[in-house]
């Protein structure tokens, strides 16, 4: 399968482990990345917020280029999947702006979720693990962007979405249930209100927590990020100690699909999920 | 239209509204063929706990119109069946309708229950929502009719090709046919009736509740199940996931209803009460229950809806918390629900429950809307049934008519109300063909046996093993063989089935027997069947007698078998000590008189009239004033849209028109003698010499009245007005009122306050037709409502959406904090703001006031008159509130319109229309049927004390003049109920009941203590 690919500028940054681990995941299910020439920023996070015209051009650049490739675009960060489908709506129902950007809905927007939960992949994931994630308890942490806002989105469900679950359960982890998965952890709020970040995300881990997960797994780079380097603010805070690895689900693609090169990427974490992948035997 | 008519009607659908719909019919003198698509009729009624606002229970008030509907000859249950197609026109359809395989031979199935017991495969038993197991052959529930198993095919082993034939081999009945196919039915029938009833919104798309993953979080029907003695814990209230007593128990209602997003704009009606009755219930269950009910507004807008719900709130000790819950999360260890809301001071609060109960939304289900499809029915926009507000039962297509929550969402008593009505509308179009298709059973003339010794048959019913697992039948028969009288003793498997039912009449011809016991299960289900089966074989019903051996006996003394043994010889004693001593009473046919007397002309009395006259009876038609109409002259159009003049002009013109009708106008009603059948009135026009009409039945649509406030400065300003007066003014196209700047509307002016308790239930439509017209004349408009719940019920909902959306505003008040009106040159009206705190103050051009509709106070005469009941607010109190709601308890008259209680046109009309079929069905009999089992007085014995005469809640002994000064009781059969209170308090003794006399009685507690 050939996809075109929109890593977009957190994966070159704070989430390369999410960027790299995509790649060797995509690479060992025969799909074939192709990056996009010249991508540009998508916006995320501060254009929509204060410019409705470039809400949609600085996206809609990139759709262009996907569009001139002729394949669907997968989007791995939550935030770019958002503006990138946004905008090929907006394209689509508003001509003047259709006339600078002459985009015409050939090409898809895809999530690096919905990527791997298409039926063919999926079969594929079975088929290929190597390393079943025996015994690793774990819970699936959508965030909020993954089912939000609905219309545009189209999740699964959006209160209660399975995609995750169903890809972990292929992976063989053992999946728990818990009723957190879209819940805000604060991701946008972290510069601005630490506060409420701390608040929402303890809510995450306690429940993480008293559920006994091993780690918890997202898609969401702000999520993982923001997850990830609280937690030592947390424990300082509450005198009790927080280190729950928050682990990319192609991180452990990669690990049950039989990556060599993984442990490269939890160097990058800050709660490193080593130890508790080692304790299952896992690496 | 056709002219070759015929008199047979297909009704679609089982449930209460089907199953009404279709007894009126037959009463009327049409065959039917009632099309259920699952194997049992009953449909929601059936599985419902208690219905409000009685508290009934649901089954015990539903059963036995079941029961009448199976025995009736005249309606032929289509169960597990599906129309598939119609052809022709109102008056002559051809409908084929598909009958699926049960692969049980419903002729030879008792109904023993045996193969359910001895089938391996154990299967979610979906009736009770999964909360329990049934097996792959299975009935629904124990009383479903027809009462007949079923073969699930998608379970059953043999049809998922392995080995078993289990149920094959253990049938005694040698019922089961694996290899039975479907039956076609190709009908004639002359009309379609719509009762398809409603499913519950899929709940998969609200998963925000969590219903489906989280075991504790049950919609509103689970709860019905799990409060049901018949249910899956056996009416214990316990919670799905670990069989725990709840204590905690939240309410949350709009799931799935009032959301546009949801694609379920619409009110779902019921869920308020449904809920509220829930709560109360499961707190009389078990009085450590803590209910929460979370609501938007609380739509208690029925008859005595109100009421309940404060009692709810201020005596049983309901929590009704106003805020919609946004989603429920789940403890993952305890499998407890979290709940967050926003409380009346706007705080965030976080509580725990053990159980959550989701009011869902209530939609037509697929197989409706593709059923509606193939009858080519239109649907709304919602799939609900379009009919129009002046033709409430009538669908898009002639003969086709709808009844029920297919039309729009309703409870119980309007559902009835409307099959009532279907049934007469469908009778108006058909009625040339009464009685053609019916067919009266052929019985054998009647055994004189009076002087003759008792010669007793005793029929044991084993009951498959119901009893016989506990009583030693064999044993009883031979102990009570000996009994004085007896002369014939047997047992038999299934008593009611087909085969014991011809060996009893067969029995009683051979042995000449004149006394017929059957021991075996209530009386109350299966008497009439035995009854029947003794008059074929020429004996008198009344001395059949019964001996409740297994709801009395075997059912409770399972672990006391022996004892059990000699508890059901006792009862079958007692049963031949009765039945010796009985004796055979002649129910009784009186003549009428064939026409009928509409009280009122507005809307309910024409409608009404103008259905009589259709069918053929003449009527007569009061009107206490100079003109037809009544209220509905004062209204411009409903809330859908649809112009109220032209109709009442077309009504008005029908009805004078009509030679049948004689109309009285400026008429009062001055004395009322007689009785169903046989009433005289005299009646009093433009106060002229009295006037008697004698008339057989008398419908009372005498409506009711907008109350003059009090309050709000009524009265002392032109600009302050009451809905029928703001009418006129919109009518009038005044300016200023149509052009003004700011109208403001205050909603229960005079309801729901302690004078009067009743929600008006027009008003918040009312105003909200109001306001988008207002809003549409002048969208600069500031238009404010301010109200204590909006109640735009059902499909009313949409429209108050509509408001919003044009900018209308409402806003809440408290009853505590009313609003306060200061008239100057503005209309000044303050009332305290829930939302932002603080007091809003608004300068109104003017104000509407949505005025309470009281009843009349002459009801209280009209009542006396008729010796009907009117309830403690003073409107006409029907016969039952739930499920026979046009009705009185006084035979042969019957109630429409607001004299019932306050309702939109489109409830009146087929309130009128409900009326008038029921008054038909009497008049169309031509006799008037007494049951034999009244009260008589020996003249002998009676020394005219009157003492029957004050106790008799009916009015029904008379102290009659034999000789200058002796008086002497006499009863009139025809009225007598035979309650027996005359009996109990004579003190002579010369006032007996027939059946129930003190030798009866007296033989039977003698032999329970020999």
């Amino acid at each position: 399968m050939e996809i075109s690919y929109y890593p977009g500028c957190t994966l070159t940054g704070s989430a390369q482990d999410l960027d790299e681990s995509f790649r060797s995941a995509a690479a060992r299910l025969d799909i074939n990345l192709k990056e996009i020439p010249d991508w540009t920023c998508c916006g995320a996070s501060s254009a929509h917020m204060v410019d409705a015209y470039l809400e949609t051009a600085l996206p809609a650049h990139d759709l262009m280029a996907a569009q001139d490739i002729g394949l669907d675009v997968v989007a791995p960060c939550a935030a770019c999947h958002l503006r990138l489908k946004a905008a090929s709506r907006r394209l689509l129902e508003d001509e003047s702006l259709r006339a600078e950007f002459p985009f015409t809905g050939g090409i898809e927007v895809l999530a690096g979720l919905e990527l791997f939960s298409r039926k063919e992949v999926l079969a594929l994931v079975k088929e290929r693990v190597v390393k079943p994630l025996s015994g690793l308890r774990v819970v699936p942490y959508y965030g909020c962007l993954a089912v939000r806002p609905p219309e545009i989105i189209e999740p699964d469900d959006p209160e209660n979405p399975m995609a995750m679950d169903h890809l972990l359960e292929a992976l063989g982890a053992e999946v728990v249930s818990w009723p957190y998965k879209t819940d805000c952890c604060g991701g946008s709020l972290t510069l601005t209100r630490t506060d409420l970040v701390l608040k929402l995300s303890r809510k995450l881990l306690d429940m993480a927590l008293l559920v006994e997960a091993d780690a918890m797994v997202t898609f969401c780079p702000m999520c993982q990020a923001n997850l990830d380097t609280r937690q030592a603010e947390i424990s300082q805070e509450t005198g009790k100690l927080y280190e729950l690895p928050i682990i990319y689900l192609t991180e452990l693609m990669g690990v049950a699909l039989g990556e060599s090169g993984a442990r490269s990427w939890f160097s990058k974490h800050l709660v490193s999920p080593e130890r508790v992948l080692q304790a299952k035997g896992l690496l | 239209m056709t002219d070759k008519k015929i008199g047979a009607v297909l009704t679609v659908g089982g449930g209460i509204g089907g199953v009404q719909t279709s007894l009126d019919l037959a009463e009327s003198g049409f065959k039917v063929y009632l099309v259920e698509e699952k194997p049992c009729i009953g449909g929601v009624m059936a599985q419902l706990d208690k219905t409000f606002p009685t508290n009934d229970c649901s089954a015990c008030i539903f059963s036995p119109k079941l029961q009448t509907l199976a025995q009736n000859p005249n309606i032929e249950i289509l169960a597990y069946s599906q129309v598939e197609g119609i052809e022709g026109e109102a008056g002559n359809f051809h409908v084929k309708v598909r009958q699926k395989a049960r692969y049980v031979d419903p002729d030879k199935c008792t109904s023993c229950g045996t193969c359910a017991e001895k089938c391996p495969t154990r299967v979610p038993n979906e009736y009770n929502f999964g909360h329990d197991i049934r097996k792959a052959i299975y009935k629904d529930y124990a009383q479903g009719i027809p009462s007949v198993f079923t073969i699930d095919t998608e379970h059953c082993r043999v049809f998922q090709g392995k080995k078993c034939g289990v149920c094959a081999k253990v049938c005694p009945a040698d019922a089961i046919d694996y290899e039975q196919k479907d039956t076609i039915f190709d009908l004639d029938v002359g009309a379609v009736i719509l009762t398809p009833g409603y499913e519950l919104f899929d709940t998969a798309r609200i998963s925000e509740y969590g219903h489906g993953r989280m075991p504790n979080v049950v919609t509103n029907l689970e709860m019905e199940r799990i409060l049901s003695a018949s249910g899956p814990f056996e009416g214990e209230i316990r919670r799905p996931s670990d069989g725990a007593h709840p204590h905690k128990i939240a309410w949350i209602q709009c799931v799935g209803s009032r959301d546009r997003r949801k694609g379920m704009p619409h009110c779902s009606s019921v869920c308020c009460m449904a809920s509220i009755k829930e709560a109360v219930i499961a707190k009389e269950h078990d009085a450590s229950v803590e209910p929460t009910i979370f609501y938007m507004d609380i739509r208690a807008y029925g008859k005595d809806f109100d009421k309940y719900y404060e009692r709810a709130k201020n005596q049983t000790g309901v929590r009704f918390i106003r805020s919609m819950v946004s989603r429920v999360v789940e403890d993952p260890l305890t499998h407890n629900l979290l709940i967050t809301y926003l409380d009346e001071g706007d705080q965030l609060i976080t509580e725990t429950f053990d159980l959550v109960v989701l009011a869902v939304g209530i939609k037509t289900s697929e197989s409706t809307v593709k059923a509606a499809g193939l009858l080519s029915v239109d649907l709304d926009e919602n799939n609900f049934c379009l009919t129009g507000d002046f033709e409430p039962v009538q669908t898009s297509r002639p003969g086709i008519f709808v009844a029920g929550v297919f039309q729009a969402p309703k409870d119980i008593p309007q559902t009835v109300m409307e099959a009532s009505a279907a049934a007469g509308v469908a009778t108006r179009l058909l009625a040339s063909e009464r009685d053609t298709l019916t067919k009266k059973k052929e019985l054998p003339p009647e055994r004189d046996v009076s002087g003759e010794e008792p010669r007793i048959g005793v029929f044991v019913c084993k009951c498959g093993i119901n009893i016989a697992s506990t009583v030693q039948v064999p044993e009883v028969v031979e102990r009570i063989r000996e009994l004085p009288g007896v002369v014939y003793a047997g047992e038999s498997l299934f008593t009611c089935s087909q085969d014991a039912l011809a060996n009893i009449k067969e029995t009683i011809e051979t042995n000449r027997l004149n006394r017929l016991i059957v021991a075996s299960c209530t009386p109350r289900t299966h008497r009439p069947l035995f009854q029947e089966t003794a008059r074929e074989a020429g004996l008198n019903k009344y001395l059949v007698e019964m001996a409740n051996i297994r709801e009395h006996c075997s059912w409770v003394h399972m672990k006391e078998k022996d004892q059990a043994t000699d508890k059901a010889v006792d009862l079958i004693r007692m049963a031949v000590s009765r039945v010796r001593q009985l004796e055979q009473i002649e129910d009784q046919q009186l003549e009428m008189v064939s026409s009928a007397l509409v009280i009122g002309g507005g809307v309910a009395g024409m409608v009404a009239a103008l259905n009589l006259a259709d069918q053929g009876f003449p009527v007569h038609l009061l009107e206490r004033t100079d003109t037809l109409g009544g209220k509905a002259r004062s209204l411009n159009h409903t809330l859908k849209g649809e112009e109220v003049r032209p109709f009442l002009d077309n009504l008005i013109e029908k009805v004078t028109a009509d030679e049948r009708i004689s109309l009285h106008f400026n008429s009062v009603i001055d004395s009322v003698e007689g009785f169903i059948g046989n009433f005289k009135t005299k009646i009093s026009s433009d106060g002229g010499e009295p006037q008697e009409i004698e008339h057989g039945v008398a419908v009372v649509a005498t409506g009711a009245e907008e109350w003059k406030p009090d309050i709000y400065g009524y009265g002392t300003d032109p600009r302050i007005r009451t809905h029928l007066e703001m009418n006129e003014a919109m009518k009038a196209d005044d300016p200023a009122v149509m052009k003004a700047d700011t109208t403001v509307f205050i909603q229960c002016v005079g309801s729901r306050c302690e004078e009067r308790p009743w929600c008006s239930k027009v008003c918040c439509n009312h105003t909200v037709m109001d306001s988008i017209e207002l809003k549409k004349a002048n969208p600069e408009a500031r238009i404010f409502v301010l109200y204590r719940d909006i109640r735009t019920f059902g499909l009313n909902e949409p429209y108050y959406e509509e408001a919003r959306r044009l900018g209308v505003i409402f806003a809440r008040f408290e009853p505590e904090n009313p609003p306060e009106v200061t008239v100057g040159d503005k209309i000044v009206v303050r009332v305290k703001d829930l939302v932002l705190g603080g007091t809003m103050t608004l300068e109104a051009d003017n104000l509407v006031l949505a005025a309470a509709i009281i009843p009349l106070e002459d009801n209280a005469e009209l009542a006396r008159l008729f010796k009907l009941s009117t309830n403690e607010d003073g409107y006409f109190l029907e016969a039952h509130m739930k499920l026979r709601p046009v009705d009185f308890a006084t035979d042969g008259v019957f109630l429409a319109g607001l004299a019932h209680y306050p309702k939109p046109l489109d409830e009146t009309i087929a309130q009128a229309e409900a009326a008038a079929s029921h008054a038909a069905q009497i008049l169309a009999r031509g006799y008037v049927e007494a049951p034999g089992m009244v009260s008589s007085v020996d003249s002998f014995l009676c020394r005219g004390c009157g003492r029957c005469v004050d106790i008799c809640p009916f009015g029904v002994p008379e102290l009659k003049e034999t000789e200058p000064g002796v008086f002497v009781s006499e009863i009139n059969p025809a009225l007598c109920k035979g309650c027996g209170a005359c009996a109990v308090v004579c003190p002579t003794g010369a006032a007996t009941i027939r059946h129930f006399k003190d030798d009866q009685i007296g033989d039977m507690i003698d032999a329970a203590f020999a």
